[in-house]
């Protein structure tokens, strides 16, 4: 089992170390896109400028996005052999498309890194930046195909699996159309341009404070391009949520009960908020009654699951209800945020010259991916033991050679290295070069 | 020969071409400052999309040989993260390398990232010769012991070296190399020759079938063509890379049906038949599609002048 541990910690890692690279790599490229096409729309040298600097941004970000990411392709395979077997004769489709939208992003990106001044309709080369955008958001829908796979695994037949271990029934095509995985894909989808629009947001809001009055001005338009997503992606982000969670109601019950904290099956069931699991129950909590089963059936009488109506052997760990009272608080908090800021520029308050308000910016655009992977991380602890959902489990599907503790503690150790080494590389490229600096054509 | 594993060798034999042409503007980086930024001009653009070839190289053969994955998976973890590593440092020192202002830290990081991409040369042509001889693996319980380490891998990484200055030298036209491109060229023949013969005689009697000697006469031709000719011509670059191409397609049909020295037929590790033809199609459709947007990538990065000097 402790080898068991290190694969699950090597995974978990380098998912989350890949999941705050890539939430980059899909936002900024529509930030820039945008960027570029207000440049040229308004014929506005500044969003050419700004679109530039942020593509030197993005090229580095790709460069350990696409190490990271080819990272996770292969300990997928390293630390889950048995569990890439199957998923080779049943749902590798979606993994294969996916190769194919990261082609499109990385041929796209090369154009448009190195093409600004090749084409004469300058909308041509924007258009490789739109490319690069849909091949982005691709991969990262695809990808969570799989992933809805593992919490609603589809395209064979389970029940002649799990009785003989001989694999029939197969259609890989399903994976491609499951319907619980449509709701995890648009929310994964919005909830990663929240993320990275709001990691723009609060890099611009730190120029804004730190740089000269000539500067300021390009920070302001990109602030303003990066706070336009969040603020979309902060609603959808909300309500998506709400969709997800009463889906795992009928897709994965038991994750619902945990996240809810519902230890029996019950009607007028209470949102309970906060709370300690122990002496076979939960202490200190806030309950809002009847809330949960409104939220969930639309009326009071509709019955919650219970994590008693199932072996505890297959409960997943009961602190993912914390994780997911932290992750709904500060939802909220991030929705009633955005409704302000627009308000205040609504009503002609410019809220970007705001101090107090910038800098609540650098502190949501830490919150925001601290949400991303608190999410992430809720879903998939949440899974466990299962690696597929009711068909194999983590233990099952692991390599259990000794040989992988060794690198599981060099690997934490290099990407503790190149991350904060990439960030100060990056102050240090652009300390002294003005963003006036950048040539656009 | 199967259908399923002739394109997963086409995909692997083009990730392997750009990666070899990689390794050698890796090695000459280490050679040659003076051309510095010529090699750059043609790595710079390029290092993502051979990244991305390997994983689609890797995703295809999940595709392709999902019974295999287990047996793999275990016995070449190890090494295989530890090229990850050395994966990421490539990718990391590139980036740096473009956009640092400072000439000695450009410097440093092009050192860095030449040594890493050799290294993941290096292991990942242990990784790939002891897939195919079998060599180190003790297929019991699949795990790697230390005759891992032995004169196939080496004598198969001088044979890739010497394609791979070879290769680059006619891409970037290094007038000091290519006038031993004589050697650089026909190297690899006898260096493959003596661990083909050593460790994997079996191969030498499907070197005797019709298609095999055909490809043989082929390469010879091309390596002819490659010595005799100009080589600062474009279509030296082009007879360059279709010789590294399909010296590897050759090696390719030799294994056939084989991996780990005879011990496994890969027909009989074949993904089902209903993924099998979906992935093919995708393989199909998605190849014209990649070919096409490599294509215009060539032109535009390569042909294309800027419109204002």
């Amino acid at each position: 089992m402790l080898i068991v541990g290190f694969d699950r910690f090597l995974m978990g890692f380098s998912l989350a170390v890949h999941i705050g690279i890539v939430m980059i790599g899909i936002a900024l490229p529509l930030i820039i896109v945008l960027s570029e096409f207000l440049g040229i729309k308004k014929n506005d040298e500044d969003y050419l400028a700004l679109a530039k600097r942020l593509t030197k941004i993005l090229v580095v970000f790709f460069a350990i996005g696409t190490a990271s990411g080819t990272v996770v392709a292969m300990e997928l395979l390293l630390l889950w052999p048995k569990f890439m077997a199957l998923i080779g004769q049943v749902s590798i489709l979606p993994l294969y498309l996916e190769v194919f939208a990261f082609f499109t992003e990385a041929i796209f990106l090369a154009i448009y890194v190195y093409s600004w001044d090749k084409f004469t309709n300058k909308y041509v080369h924007l258009l490789s930046g739109v490319l690069v955008c849909i091949g982005a958001a691709l991969s990262a829908v695809l990808i969570t195909m799989l992933n809805a796979f593992m919490n609603n695994p589809t395209g064979f037949d389970i029940s002649a699996y799990l009785k003989s271990g001989i694999i029939t029934g197969i259609n890989p095509v399903a994976v491609l159309t499951s319907p619980p995985a449509q709701i995890e894909i648009i929310h994964v989808l919005v909830t990663t341009y929240f993320a990275g629009a709001f990691v723009f947001a609060g890099y611009m809001a730190y120029m804004l404070i730190k740089s000269n009055q000539d500067e300021k001005r390009y920070y302001k338009k990109g602030i303003k391009i990066a706070f336009s997503i969040a603020f979309i992606a902060t609603l959808l982000s909300v309500y998506t949520g709400i969709l997800t969670i009463s889906s795992l109601e009928h897709t994965q019950p038991e994750k619902y009960a945990a996240i809810e904290a519902d230890l029996y099956p019950h009607s007028h069931a209470a949102e309970i908020i906060g709370g300690i699991f122990f002496s076979r129950a939960y202490h200190y909590f806030i309950s809002i009654p009847n809330l949960q089963s409104i939220l969930e059936f639309g009326n009071a009488s509709g019955i919650v699951p219970g994590l008693s109506q199932y072996p505890q052997s297959t409960w997943p760990p009961l602190f993912i209800h914390l994780m997911f009272d932290t992750l709904v608080g500060l939802g909220f908090l991030f929705a009633f945020f955005v409704i302000v800021i627009l308000l205040l520029y609504l009503l002609k308050k410019d809220p970007f010259q705001n101090r107090l308000i910038l800098k609540s910016f650098i502190l949501a655009a830490v919150l925001s991916v601290f949400m991303l992977e608190d999410g992430w991380a809720m879903a998939e602890i949440g899974r466990q033991p299962w690696i597929i959902y009711n068909v194999m489990l983590v233990s099952q599907a692991a390599n259990t050679s000794t040989s992988l503790i060794p690198i599981t503690v060099i690997f934490a150790a290099f990407y503790l290295t190149i991350l904060p080494l990439t960030v100060i590389f990056l102050r240090g490229i652009f300390r002294d070069k003005p963003i006036s600096s950048e040539v656009s054509y | 020969m199967n259908l399923l594993y002739f394109l997963n060798y086409i995909i692997f034999a083009a990730f392997l071409t750009m990666f070899i042409l990689e390794v050698g503007i890796a090695i000459l980086f280490t050679l040659f400052k003076e051309y510095n930024e010529k090699l750059r001009t043609i790595l710079m653009p390029l290092w993502g999309i051979t990244g991305t070839f390997a994983i689609f190289y890797i995703v295809n053969f999940e595709a392709t040989y999902p019974p295999l994955l287990p047996l793999i998976g275990t016995a070449y973890a190890l090494p295989l993260l530890i090229a990850l590593l050395f994966f990421i440092s490539r990718n990391a020192m590139l980036a740096y390398s473009e956009y640092t202002g400072d000439q000695r830290n450009k410097s440093l990081y092009t050192k860095i990232y030449s040594v890493s991409a050799l290294l993941i040369a290096l292991i990942v042509t242990f990784v790939l010769a002891s897939g195919t001889s079998g060599i180190g693996v003790n297929t019991v319980d699949w795990s790697l012991t230390l005759s891992f380490i032995n004169l196939f891998p080496i004598l198969v990484f001088f044979s890739i070296v010497s394609m791979a200055i070879l290769l680059s030298s006619v891409v970037i036209g290094i007038k000091e190399l290519l006038r031993f491109r004589a050697v650089f060229s026909l190297l690899p023949y006898p260096l493959m020759g003596i661990a083909i013969l050593i460790y994997l005689p079996y191969l030498l009697s499907s070197i005797l079938s019709m298609g095999n000697m055909l490809l043989l006469v082929l390469l010879l031709l091309l390596s002819t063509a490659l010595i005799l000719g100009d080589p600062t011509r474009s279509r030296a670059k082009g007879i360059a890379m279709a010789l590294v191409f399909l010296s590897i397609l050759f090696f390719g049909s030799l294994e056939y049906p084989y991996f780990f020295g005879g011990k496994i037929n890969v027909d009989n590790y074949l993904v089902n038949s209903t993924t099998g033809f979906y992935a093919l199609l995708i393989t199909l459709i998605g190849g014209i599609c990649l070919f096409a947007a490599l294509s215009f990538f060539a032109y535009v990065t390569y042909c294309q002048k800027p419109f204002k000097q």
